[in-house]
Formats: C-alpha cells, structure tokens, sequence
C-alpha cells in the first residue's frame, strides 16, 4: 500500500512538471513532492497492519488457549500494538473468557473496517482518475493544437491541481 | 465612518454583552444542553458556560476585525464586498468547525460507552465486587472522575442521559441497578443486549462517515474539472477579449 502511494505521489508530480514547466517554479513543485514523499513513507513506516495484529493476537490466544499463564504467553507473543480497549494480561482479573469476548470484539470490528473500505474503493479509485485525467487532458490539448499556454495560467493551474490533490488524499484518509 | 464606530461601539459594550450571557445563562434551566454537551462533550454547566464564552468571544472579535476592516477600506475607497466575501467564508469554515466537533464527540461517545459496558461486564465475569467494577470500567470515560458508590456513578450516568438523550445509556442504568441484586453472570444477556445495540450504533456512525466522505470527494473532483475548463477556455477568451 506504501509503495502504491509513493508511486502515485511520483507520477502526479511528474505530471505536474510536465505541465508547468516554469524553471523556478518546477524546483518549488520538486520540493512539496520530496516532502510528500517522505510523509507518505513516515506514515507508511508507522501505520500498523491489522491483519498482522490479528494474527498476533490468534496466536497469544492459542497460546492461553494451550494453557500457559497469561504473563508467560504474552511475553512470548511479542504483540506489536496491542489494542488500547482490550484487558491488559497482566490485569488482576484477565482470563481466556474475557481474552476470547474481546478477540471476538475485535474481530466484528476489523471485519466491518473491511466491508466499509471495500465500499469506499469505487469512490476512491473515481477520484484516482480525476487527479490524473485533468493533467493527461492538458498535456494532450497541448500536444495537439500546438499552441504553448501562458506560464501565468500553466502555474496557477498546477498549484489548483495540487490544492485539490491534498484535499482529495486528506478526504480519502480514513478519520 | 460607519465600520469604524460600529468597531469602537462593539469593543465598548462587549464586556455588558458577556455578562447579559451569563445572566441568561443562569436562567435558562435545562434548555439547550444537549446541544452543549455534543460541542463540549461534558456534563457540567461550568464547561458548557465557558466554551459559550470562548465561542461568543470568538464572535465578537471576528466582528470587530470586520468592523475595522469594511471601514478601512472605505477610507481607502476599495470594495467592502471583498470583506462581505471573506466573513461568509469564516462563518461558513466556523459552521463546518462545529459540525465536526459534534460527530467528533459522538464517536468518543459510542467507543467510550462500549469500551465502559465492555470493561464493566468483564470485570464482573473476574469475580470483582460492582462498586470496583464500575471504578474500574470508568476509567474508560472521560466524562467523570471516581465516586464514592454505585449510586453515584448511576447519578451521574442519569446526567449523561439527560444531556445525550440516548436510549442505550438508559439501559447502561438499568443494568446498574439489577447489578445490585444479580451476578454478572445471570446478567449476561443483557450485557449481550446493550452491547450488540453500541455495537450496531458504532457500525451506523462509521457508515455515514463513509457517506459523508464519498460526498465531499466530489468537491475536489468538480474543482479539477473547473481548472480543466478554464485551462482551455481562457486562452480562447483572452484571444477574444484582446481583439
């Protein structure tokens, strides 16, 4: 998903460079992409898989399951981000039931999280080719007709583009 | 002329205009908490009057700057539609503020309830006595600190109903209640109930998010296609209107 992203934030800068072409200006465009870039691998980099989380989970469950004590399966674990809302193991009252209720829990809302983000993608894969068909537009407009566009107006529309392709990734960003 | 005195007048009477808020505050009994407790998420008046103070403050001071504004730039002899144009903006990213403040609150209330009732009946199953599992699920909330019995907390769910109006939090008391005469266990399905019902609230408030999402994506994809038109239009335009 990271790579995806950073890829999708390489290509639209380039589509912009490819549009302005305003010399200073395509050095101002090359730093906000370098920033987004290292943003989207910072949020990469931090973001923790759910299914690995699951999985993790699954196992320190079998384990208890197995019957080792809670403190020992859950040093043995190794769970990344345990969930902030589950009964810590190490808590007076923890045991396999309410280990097993809040597995249970987590995984309704995991699974929910999926069914949402799977009706989300047609709404985002619209707005993946509205970042990209204004710039393939243009560039193709020029191309043809042959008649080079004010540097005014190349800019001001690469800076609208780009505005709207903040808020676009913004809006897309579960909350 | 006018911008300015009117400038000059607000920034005079806004202190007589907070405490005839206060005054009204005091004296409008129950009205309009609910309201006040989704913008605040709290139960206690001393915060609902204060971020109806920061809020009228925020007003006045917008007011003024616009006061100012409209009538400088009469002075200097410029449009005051631009002032007009840029105070609807304001109100308008002002109204939005709220609105996410609201939905922002009501989430922190769905996931605190369940993380509460959750907590709450696990703590049962673990063999604690009521008193130390409700002070152990409160934790969990945000909205009161520690009390000394079961009665207290029930109070102050009681105040959490009155200001949210939301059935569930009515059967979190009941639940209260019957936990005084049964164990957790024979209160199973009720804590099955309640938590089926948070659950089915939580999977409802993430889908209209989702709703809300797919509508405002359409803001940035008209605004593309609005450069699109002017990238192609305006040179054809120009053209025209410099012949």
């Amino acid at each position: 998903m990271t790579s995806l992203k950073m890829l999708e934030t390489v290509t639209f800068r380039l589509g912009l460079l490819l549009l302005v072409r305003g010399g200073w200006w395509n050095v101002l465009f090359l730093l906000e992409g370098i920033i987004s870039l290292v943003n989207v691998y910072k949020e990469g980099k931090g973001s923790i898989d759910q299914r690995v989380l699951l999985e993790q989970l699954a196992s320190f469950g079998n384990r208890l399951r197995e019957g080792d004590a809670p403190v020992h399966a859950w040093e043995r674990a190794n769970v990344q981000s345990y969930p902030r809302e589950f009964i810590h193991p190490e808590a007076e009252h923890f045991s396999l039931e309410i280990y097993e209720k809040q597995f249970r829990l987590f995984e309704k809302k995991l699974l929910l999280e999926e069914e949402l983000d799977a009706e989300f993608a047609a709404s985002r894969l619209r707005m993946g080719i509205m970042k990209y068909l204004p710039i393939l537009s243009m560039l193709m407009l020029e191309g043809f007709s042959g008649r080079i566009t004010p540097l005014a107006l190349r800019i001001g529309c690469g800076v609208g583009l780009l505005l709207n392709y903040h808020v676009a990734t913004r809006l897309e960003k579960p909350s | 002329m006018i911008g300015i005195t009117s400038f000059v007048f607000l920034r005079l009477v806004k202190g007589a205009l907070l405490r005839k808020i206060s005054e009204l505050f005091s004296l409008r009994g129950n009205r309009g908490a609910d309201l006040l407790f989704r913008l605040t998420y709290s139960t206690q008046e001393s915060v609902h009057e204060l971020f109806l103070f920061s809020w009228v403050m925020r007003l006045i001071d917008m007011g003024s700057v616009f006061l100012l504004s409209a009538g400088l730039l009469t002075l200097l002899d410029i449009s005051t539609g631009y002032i007009l144009g840029a105070f609807c903006f304001t109100l308008l990213a002002g109204l939005l503020k709220l609105h996410s403040r609201v939905q922002q609150n009501q989430h922190r209330l769905i996931e605190e309830m369940s993380s509460f009732v959750f907590r709450y009946e696990m703590a049962l199953l673990g063999g604690q006595n009521q008193y130390l599992a409700i002070r152990e699920a409160a934790k969990s909330l945000a909205l009161f600190d520690a009390k000394e019995d079961v009665e207290g907390y029930a109070q102050e769910l009681e105040k959490l109903f009155q200001a949210s109006k939301w059935m569930v939090i009515k059967k979190v008391i009941i639940l209260l209640e019957r936990g005084k005469h049964f164990t957790g266990e024979s209160l199973s399905m009720d804590f099955a109930q309640v938590s089926s019902e948070l659950f089915e609230r939580y999977a409802r408030a993430k889908k209209l998010e989702l709703e809300k999402r797919e509508n405002l994506i359409l803001l940035p994809m008209s605004a593309n296609m609005l450069i699109m038109i002017i990238y192609v239009a305006v040179p054809f335009l120009a053209e025209f209107i410099w012949r």
